[in-house]
């Protein structure tokens, strides 16, 4: 954990730098001469994250190492989720909500191992449901065209 | 006498019970779906109450309003994604509990709190709503930064043996709060040039992304089979003993959540973060909080329905709101031609008196579906983590979506779910990271606003009495809690 915890405050700081940097382009009008400009909050919290962070570098420098780093598990499997989750993403407003949902939901649960029949199953009531809930009583906007840019829909 | 007569007679049609019943069903389910709350579940039946009578619209709305405040806590305790903003710290004790079995016993403490933090601030809105609403037009700019300190500052009792890295998290999110459109000027902080980014990072897929995608990550590595094992999955009711032991805490997380829904502008979520942080600091089992406390749950539940109350007074009272769904109030307040207001209790004693009568029906029946309720939802926390995992992360994704319409929102959830994840994985604690999320807003306008006024002096914080009171509350707090922390072993 004690190499963790300095890697994690070292990208902490150099995100403090970032952005104290960044913040230089916020330009103050003429009405903020005794008051914060833009640029001051962001750069307080900065230099404050910056101070915090070595403070806890330095705790955990003192620290003896105590062997312990930071169980991933099944890093593959989460991995695959995440590109399924992405596709879901990238695919919710070009494919249509049903297509996108049932595609995803059906994979992840076969990620998890769960039996083929049953994914089908369960992706399938999820999908109704969300559409007879959100959509129909709720009249919420969900995307509901199949391939709109394919289709040729306006 | 006559006035609640009245009252009560408007409720004496078929309509109006059968308006409550319908707003509290709805009102649980909106609550419970993340994505959906109470703001967005009135904003959509308001269309609904054009043709209806006024008590029967005000009848649907409120309970709907009331019934959501309690709903966001029944995901938040059984699959650790919170319903509502404000049910974000009842997920902080629920969901443990429901890791230990306890998911009944949890459920039952939420309806039962709610309950009653909804009946308390019902009878202190009708008892005292005049004179606290002169306490809601007190607070300024001032006493608005002072008190999101305070919230701040619950921070450092929070995260014992790991405050450092509790300021740490909470710092990036107040950090991440000042992404987006400046307040005050209008300048670009942040934002790359994405528009999706001009109204900043929303709260909501945030939450999600922190409690729910974070955990639904977990799942998918350690492929747990079961969330707990089977034989520790009880129906434990709470016992009237129980329940009676924790009437102090009841009655302080109840007052707690009144007078913070009467402040215009802080809403539940506000609420239960400082109740939570007051009945910690009072209880005889601290320790216990953040790992299953139900004192825990019962200060976060209480509170947040006793903000339903407390933000009417001014709406009621001033015709200001008391948070977002009061707003929304006001626009169908005014589709029946009702306007809000001192004249209000004059002009038309029927329905500030019908309104109180709405306000206690609807609890009675809360409940009442509250705890039928309970053993749905112990079946929900059966099923297996490999099938609950993607239906969570299914919900939040279209919970997400429909906040604005944006699929933008839904990449920021995915992306807060990845740091929720790693975060836990280096054991910085996510609380204080969602406490700078609702805070963070309302600090750095107020602050600015404040130092607008007094011309560049910080001594206007200390010059008001509420603000001095609030800073003075909070250097103590934060002194004693880093004091206890440096005295107690190190923390990995």
């Amino acid at each position: 954990m004690r190499r963790g915890d300095i890697v994690i405050g070292g990208l902490l700081v150099l995100l403090s730098v970032a952005v104290w940097v960044g913040a230089a382009s916020f330009e103050a009008g003429t009405a903020m001469v005794k008051t914060f400009s833009p640029a001051y909050y962001p750069r307080f919290v900065a230099g404050t994250i910056a101070f915090c962070a070595i403070l806890n570098m330095l705790r955990s420098y003192r620290t003896p190492a105590d062997g312990i780093a930071p169980e991933w598990g099944n890093w593959r499997k989460l991995l695959l989720c995440t590109v399924v989750m992405t596709f879901q993403l990238l695919t919710f407003e070009e494919a249509g909500f049903f297509p996108s949902t049932w595609v995803s939901l059906t994979l992840l649960l076969w990620i998890l191992n769960v039996r083929p029949v049953r994914c089908i199953l369960i992706s399938s009531g999820f999908v109704l449901f969300i559409y007879l809930f959100f959509v129909r009583l709720l009249q919420l906007q969900l995307p509901m065209e199949f391939f709109p840019a394919f289709f040729g829909y306006s | 006498m006559e006035n609640w007569m009245l009252g009560v007679s408007q409720l004496a049609h078929w309509q109006p019970i059968l308006a409550i019943f319908a707003g509290v069903t709805m009102g649980i389910f909106v609550g419970a779906m993340p994505g959906l709350s109470a703001p967005t579940g009135v904003a959509l039946l308001i269309p609904f109450t054009y043709g209806l009578n006024p008590i029967t619209s005000l009848a649907l709305l409120l309970s709907l309003y009331t019934a959501a405040e309690y709903g966001g806590s029944i995901t938040a305790i059984t699959i650790a994604t919170p319903g509502t903003p404000a049910a974000a710290m009842t997920a902080v004790d629920g969901y443990p509990l429901t890791q230990k079995g306890q998911a009944g016993r949890a459920l039952r403490i939420s309806i039962y709190s709610s309950t009653f933090g909804g009946l308390f601030s019902t009878i202190i809105l009708i008892l005292f709503s005049i004179p606290l609403a002169r306490v809601a037009i007190e607070f300024g700019p001032v006493e608005y930064f002072s008190l999101g300190v305070f919230g701040l500052s619950i921070i450092a009792s929070l995260t014992r043996g790991l405050w450092l890295k509790g300021i740490l998290a909470a710092l990036v999110g107040l950090l991440i709060k000042t992404i987006g459109t400046d307040p005050l000027t209008g300048n670009q902080r942040f934002t790359f040039g994405w528009p999706l980014l001009w109204d900043g990072v929303s709260f909501l897929p945030v939450m999600l992304g922190l409690f729910a995608i974070s955990e639904v990550f977990f799942v998918i590595t350690t492929e747990t089979k079961r969330r707990f094992s089977e034989t520790s999955i009880t129906t434990d009711k709470i016992s009237w003993a129980e329940f009676w032991s924790l009437r102090k805490s009841l009655l302080r997380s109840s007052i707690i959540g009144t007078i913070v829904g009467i402040v215009p502008g802080a809403g539940a979520s506000i609420g239960s973060i400082i109740a939570y942080n007051e009945i910690r600091r009072t209880s005889k089992n601290p320790e216990e909080f953040g790992k299953g406390s139900i004192e825990g749950v019962m200060a976060c539940e209480a509170a947040n329905n006793a903000t339903v109350g407390g933000a009417l007074v001014p709406l009621l009272t001033l015709g200001i709101p008391g948070s977002g769904t009061t707003a929304i109030l006001i626009g169908a307040l005014m589709m029946q031609n009702i306007f809000p207001g001192p004249l209000l209790f004059s002009r038309r004693p029927d329905i500030v008196y019908g309104i109180f009568t709405i306000l206690f029906v609807a609890n009675i029946i809360m409940l009442g579906a509250g705890i039928l309720g309970v053993r749905f939802w112990l079946r929900v926390v059966r099923v297996s983590p490999s099938i609950l995992a993607p239906l969570i992360f299914g919900i939040s994704f279209i919970g997400a979506y429909t906040l604005n319409g944006s699929i933008g929102d839904v990449g920021i959830m995915l992306l807060a779910g990845l740091l929720g994840f790693i975060m836990r994985k280096f054991n910085y604690p996510l609380l204080p990271m969602v406490i700078a999320l609702v805070l963070g807003y309302m600090v750095e306008v107020s602050l600015r606003r404040a130092l607008i006024l007094s011309d560049g002096s910080f001594l206007i914080f200390v010059t008001s009495p509420l603000s001095a009171a609030l800073l003075f509350i909070t250097v103590i707090s934060l002194a004693w809690a880093i004091y206890r922390d440096l005295k107690s072993p190190q923390a990995p």
